[in-house]
């Protein structure tokens, strides 16, 4: 009986355990199944999927925090090596097979390794991923320009959940959706806006000009005329020096008349009111750096910008101070354009009592000291095919605001261009 | 001593009028001014000129329209055109029009001889 009892107390130890095993086996089965669902669902989705590891980018951040840096931006902004150096670590571990599919790829290999190589080196994204990181984000979305394996540049739109510890940033998802078609789109849109801008703005000028020039001729022509006769008539045997004395009153009178002409259209461009106010210079460099982003990436340029986050306000008109940064950011990578590999443009600003300094400088050929009185001047261009007037602009609009404009030598050479604006109540 | 030749010139302008007046007066011409290219059409001894000077804006009826005016009435007798305003377009216009020449202001003494000795 005895022996029957261990019998079945044996029987049941075994049948439990085959029940463990087997459900074991189950839940095994079931977590191979998830996975094998999560796995179609990341090569079959209908949208590129990549998982990255930016460990080194979240160690990285992590350090910096904890060292105290708090403007991201800006520390990067005056390391761009380091930037360069943190890109190849961040490495592209699996893409999915679709991403393979839409763009053509032989195989997800081309994909694989550091992503550095992927990017074009005129990228401006990168560092709002370590900007996001550091603010601690869980949700990243960001327009970036890549390169696909065949080396074709394409525009997309990445999203990504960000993680929450250090762990988390060894497996990071990444959607990407190609919208070069939409930007294409984009672009064409505002080009034609701006070529109908252009048109309307040369228009204007050319009427403008038709005009000044005949209110200025006009009174040259008496000039000129009186000023010939009275020779004629002085040189006579017997001049008549009444006629003589009636060209020169008109000479007088009519340079008067072309005086008050220059002086009138001088008062009709000066006397337009700025519209001054409380301006956040930041906000300003951004946005006119979107303005001239395609000319820039055209050129192969990178602007990089560093201001601290306490940066007070400047007292300026917005869109002259744009129109500054806009020529200034042209003007750096159009010097740089027929330069090295590297063609950063760096923004910095900073306050001093009570103005605000900002610098932007290039890694060009920089600015020859016995030209750099002569750059701000109108019609001044070492430029094929240039105006010359976008710095005389700068500077016209910079003495709008009492501020001052001058360029040196930037310090891993290259130029430098310094403009000064005042503080509200400066 | 041969009678001068004639030379009408006209301009809304009273300063360039007088002072184009000094300078052909000055080279031996004859010189008839007025301000408006109704004032020159209302003119009755327009066959005693040897040409006529005209500048291209004026207030009420233009210096085109004088041109193609004075063209149909009196084929023989030669308008130069004269403007203050840049360009090729308003040349090209005045010729269309009729012109016979076009100076562009400010134009000298010798850039204006050389038009009027083309004319004969």
């Amino acid at each position: 009986m005895g022996g029957s009892i261990w019998t079945l107390i044996g029987a049941a130890a075994m049948a439990s355990a085959v029940l463990a095993v087997m459900s074991l086996l189950r839940r095994s089965q079931e977590l191979r199944r998830g996975r094998q669902q999560v796995r179609a669902i990341f090569e079959r989705a209908g949208i590129s999927m990549w998982r990255e590891d930016w460990t080194a980018a979240g160690k990285a951040v992590m350090a910096l925090r904890k060292a105290g840096v708090t403007d991201l931006e800006s520390h990067y902004a005056n390391r761009p090596e380091d930037l360069r150096a943190l890109k190849a670590r961040v490495i592209v571990r699996d893409v999915n097979d679709f991403t393979v599919e839409e763009t053509g790829a032989p195989g997800k290999e081309a994909y694989l390794g550091p992503l550095d190589r992927l990017l074009p080196e005129t990228d401006q994204t990168f560092v709002q991923w370590l900007v996001a990181f550091g603010r601690g984000d869980r949700f990243f979305r960001s327009e970036a320009h890549v390169k696909t394996a065949d080396g074709i540049e394409i525009d997309t739109l990445f999203t990504a959940m960000l993680p929450s510890d250090l762990d988390g940033f060894s497996d990071i998802v990444v959607t990407s959706v190609d919208i070069t078609g939409y930007k294409r789109a984009q672009a064409r849109l505002s080009a034609a806006e701006t070529d109908a801008a252009k048109s309307s703005r040369i228009t204007t000028a050319n009427a403008l000009s038709a005009s000044i020039a005949h209110e200025v001729n006009s009174p040259l022509a008496a000039i000129l005329a009186n000023g010939q006769a009275a020779q004629r008539l002085i040189r006579r045997g017997t001049p008549d020096i009444e006629e003589v004395s009636a060209a020169l009153d008109d000479v007088v009178s009519q340079a008067s008349r072309a005086r008050d002409v220059v002086a009138r259209i001088t008062s009709c461009f000066s006397n337009a009111p700025g519209a001054f106010a409380a301006v956040d210079l930041v906000t300003v460099a951004r946005s006119a750096n979107l303005i001239v982003e395609a000319e820039l990436r055209g050129l192969g340029a990178v602007v990089h910008l560093a201001a601290p986050d306490d940066l007070p306000s400047a007292w300026a008109d917005v869109v002259q101070v744009q129109q500054v940064f806009v020529n200034l950011l042209l003007n750096a990578a159009q010097a740089m354009a027929q330069g090295s590999d590297r063609r950063d443009i760096t923004v910095s600003m900073r306050a001093e009592q009570s103005w605000l300094v900002v610098v932007v400088s290039d890694s060009g050929p920089g600015v020859r000291l016995d030209k750099r009185g002569q750059i701000f001047a109108p019609f001044h261009s070492n430029r094929p095919g240039g105006m010359g007037m976008g710095l005389a602009i700068c500077r016209n609009c910079i003495d709008a605001h009492g501020g001052d404009i001058w360029v040196d030598d930037a310090t891993e050479g290259g130029a430098a261009f310094h403009f000064t604006l005042p503080r509200p109540n400066g | 001593m041969a009678e001068q030749r004639r030379i009408a010139i006209v301009d809304d302008d009273p300063f360039i009028r007088a002072a184009l007046g000094r300078l052909i007066r000055s080279s031996g011409y004859e010189v008839l001014l007025f301000e408006s290219a109704e004032a020159l059409l209302a003119y009755g001894d327009r066959q005693s000129l040897f040409c006529v000077l005209a500048d291209i804006q004026m207030p009420d009826m233009g210096g085109i329209e004088l041109i193609r005016m004075v063209s149909a009435s009196s084929p023989a007798l030669p308008i130069v055109a004269m403007t203050a305003y840049p360009g090729d377009a308003i040349r090209e216009r005045a010729l269309e029009a009729g012109a016979a020449d076009y100076l562009t202001k400010p134009f000298d003494a010798s850039a204006l001889e050389r038009c009027l000795a083309r004319l004969g």
